[in-house]
């Protein structure tokens, strides 16, 4: 088996819901099963994660065999933007108000983008903020700051 | 009271300016995103899922629905003038595209719009004339019928949904298992919740929804740079009227795609996805000359368009009288009505028939406001396709992280949001399709529930399955479509032949559900 022949969707999605089905079966373990009459709050989840169990090793199964889809390769620049965007609005919002946030989330979520214009940014950053004022905290009244210092 | 009685209530319902305000403005943008590339039809409505909190639940409900047929109008657009498949619109590619590059773009266009609007208003008298029949049906069901539907439900959402079968049913039980999060109703016991207490009251549909689909679809898409090629200029109103000879081709198309879909919409967990696929294989299969198909046959573009609108109306039906969702998006829908304490099923229309019937006209109301707003404007709409991607996806988070926080203020619900978009973006790096993720999260608690109740009934003998003909019949049904699943599936294994349409969708690198 070499590795190459692993790295195909079927196995990997297989692996990962196998270590999932794995991890749902003890979880729920430990919330009583009780039984067909009285199913206890461990019961279905259970049963969930047998059926899990089943589909993950079928799957495992046929990508050893028949050599799946051969994975493609995550893209790191938009992930790693996006991600960071998101998670700085997360924590820009409650502490300095709305329009940083929204203005920090633009900029660095723009630049996930091969193309990137710094002006068309500033003012797609600066439109969005009166947009958002006007559209969440005017019209609809959504409980937010707009600044905070 | 008649039909006429309800219509009437539906029509005071609907005819309120703040009511026809939202529809006007649900249709729009539907058109406006089922146009714009990059952003599929489950994103758009999980975006403006934050937006019914804050309003009455009829109010919330029409335009969460006119986004639905509206983005079917809008997508149909993209697929005719620059080859972008959307899922639901993306047969029309095979011969809407063609259409275009031999300058008929704006016949496609006119005559795909009128194919809509026939295929929807037909769905609409349907709708008014099944659901509450069936509805008064549904009321003699008990648990074990229920726990059927919810089974048939969950096997057709996984079959008809895009790649492998086994992954499908995978997604459908990790969405169940996302939907136990939570404190268990009966017992009082917290699930997966790992000491978290933000956990304790579950996950928000709308926090999935918009991480699994539009935060994934756009770290997917963030690379995409589009050029049109059409210049908006080149569709002139005299370009939009067809020839005798396509016109006379595609009424025939438009009232098969039609009925087609009427009647597919109606099955639990086939969605106009599915209604548009079958519409293409029908037209291939009655014409007299199929090698036209593939290099701009009217007939291949008119049919589908009819069949998913036709599908998108009475796909309500079961969404609406059994409470099972005929796709992710109805399953969104379902999410915002359940928020407002609002349950579908057979007692909805009976005890809701201001919000039934006014859905029910703003349907009529806005797909005639659609064909105003789509054909005049046909221009505008193309212009708008030149709106680069970089632009519109940085809005889109923008729109994505207040909707989310608006909802419960809370910024741990946007890490959330984000957590679940990771989730979406390695589901499609894997080809699992996360659209059943959503029908397993909405139909999962109800499962629970009816299989809990139906064993308490017949002291825990899972027999009584068997012994309620109706529950029998339906679970036999989900049977038959599992065993015809894996009989395919392991014949195509064999031969690898593939099928022309369902290998096109394969191919389409745009899984938008």
């Amino acid at each position: 088996m070499s590795p190459a022949a692993l790295r195909n969707t079927d196995v990997i999605g297989g692996f990962l819901t196998l270590g999932l089905a794995v991890g749902v079966l003890v979880e729920s373990s430990q919330y009583g099963r009780g039984t067909l009459l009285r199913m206890g709050p461990g019961y279905f989840p259970m049963l969930l994660g047998a059926l899990l169990l089943a589909l993950g090793a079928v799957l495992t199964v046929r990508g050893l065999r028949r050599h799946g889809e051969p994975i493609t390769l995550p893209r790191l620049r938009p992930i790693a933007f996006v991600s960071a965007a998101v998670s700085l609005f997360a924590l820009t919002l409650p502490t300095f108000g709305l329009a940083p946030a929204i203005i920090l989330l633009v900029v660095v979520s723009a630049c996930a983008s091969p193309v990137r214009r710094p002006i068309t940014i500033a003012l797609l950053a600066i439109g969005l903020t009166a947009f958002a004022y006007v559209v969440f905290v005017r019209l609809l009244s959504l409980h937010v700051e707009v600044l905070r210092w | 009271m008649g039909l006429l009685d309800h219509l009437l209530l539906g029509w005071r319902e609907a005819a309120s300016w703040q009511n026809l305000f939202y529809c006007f403005l649900g249709v729009s943008l539907g058109n406006l995103l089922g146009v714009l590339p990059g952003v599929g039809s489950v994103a758009a409505v999980s975006i403006l899922l934050p937006v019914t909190y804050h309003v009455p639940p009829a109010t919330g409900l029409i335009m969460l629905a006119g986004l639905y047929y509206g983005a079917v109008y809008g997508a149909v657009t993209g697929a005719i003038l620059l080859n972008i498949p959307h899922t639901v619109s993306a047969i029309e590619c095979l011969d809407g595209y063609p259409m275009a590059q031999k300058g008929r773009a704006g016949v496609a266009l006119f005559m795909t719009t009128m194919a809509s609007l026939c295929g929807s208003l037909v769905g609409i008298v349907v709708l008014a004339l099944f659901a509450p029949p069936l509805a008064s049906v549904a009321l003699t069901f008990q648990s074990p019928e229920y726990f059927a539907l919810v089974v048939l439900g969950m096997t057709g959402a996984a079959v008809l949904a895009q790649g492998s079968p086994i992954k499908s049913f995978i997604s459908v039980i990790l969405g169940m298992l996302i939907g136990l999060v939570g404190v268990d109703v009966t017992s009082g016991v917290a699930r997966f919740t790992f000491e978290f207490t933000s956990l304790l009251d579950g996950i928000g549909v709308g926090v999935i929804a918009m991480g699994l689909f539009g935060v994934s679809e756009i770290i997917l898409n963030a690379g995409l740079t589009t050029s049109p090629t059409i210049r908006p200029s080149s569709i002139t109103w005299r370009s939009l009227l067809p020839s005798r000879e396509e016109f006379a081709l595609s009424w025939p198309a438009i009232l098969r795609g039609t009925s087609l879909g009427a009647g597919l919409g109606l099955l639990p967990g086939a969605g106009p996805v599915l209604a548009s696929i079958m519409g293409y294989a029908v037209e291939k299969q009655v014409a007299r000359e199929p090698g036209r198909f593939g290099h701009g046959a009217i007939e291949g573009v008119v049919a589908p368009e009819a069949a998913a609108n036709a599908a998108c109306q009475t796909g309500f039906v079961p969404t609406l009288t059994l409470g099972i969702p005929a796709d992710p998006i109805m399953a969104v829908m379902l999410a915002a009505l359940t928020v407002k304490g609002i349950s579908t099923g057979p007692e909805f229309i009976n005890s809701h028939p201001d919000i039934f019937w006014g859905l029910v006209v703003s349907f009529i109301i806005g797909n005639v406001l659609l064909v105003i707003w789509h054909v005049p404007f046909i221009g505008l709409w193309v212009r708008l396709l030149s709106i680069p991607f970089q632009i519109l996806f940085p809005a889109v988070l923008v729109f994505m992280c207040i909707g989310v926080y608006s909802i419960r203020q809370s910024s741990t619900d946007i890490l959330m949001m984000l957590a679940f978009g990771g989730v979406g973006y390695l589901m499609r790096l894997l080809k699992f399709s996360p659209a059943p993720l959503l029908i397993g999260l909405i139909l999962g608690p109800a499962m629970e529930q009816h299989l809990r109740r139906s064993l308490i009934v017949s002291r825990g003998d899972p027999i009584i399955f068997i012994q309620h003909p109706v529950s029998a019949t339906i679970l036999s049904a989900a049977a038959a479509i599992l065993l015809w699943t894996a009989f395919k599936s392991f014949s195509t294994a064999r031969s690898r032949e593939p099928e022309n349409a369902n290998d096109f969708l394969k191919k389409s690198d745009q899984p938008n559900g």
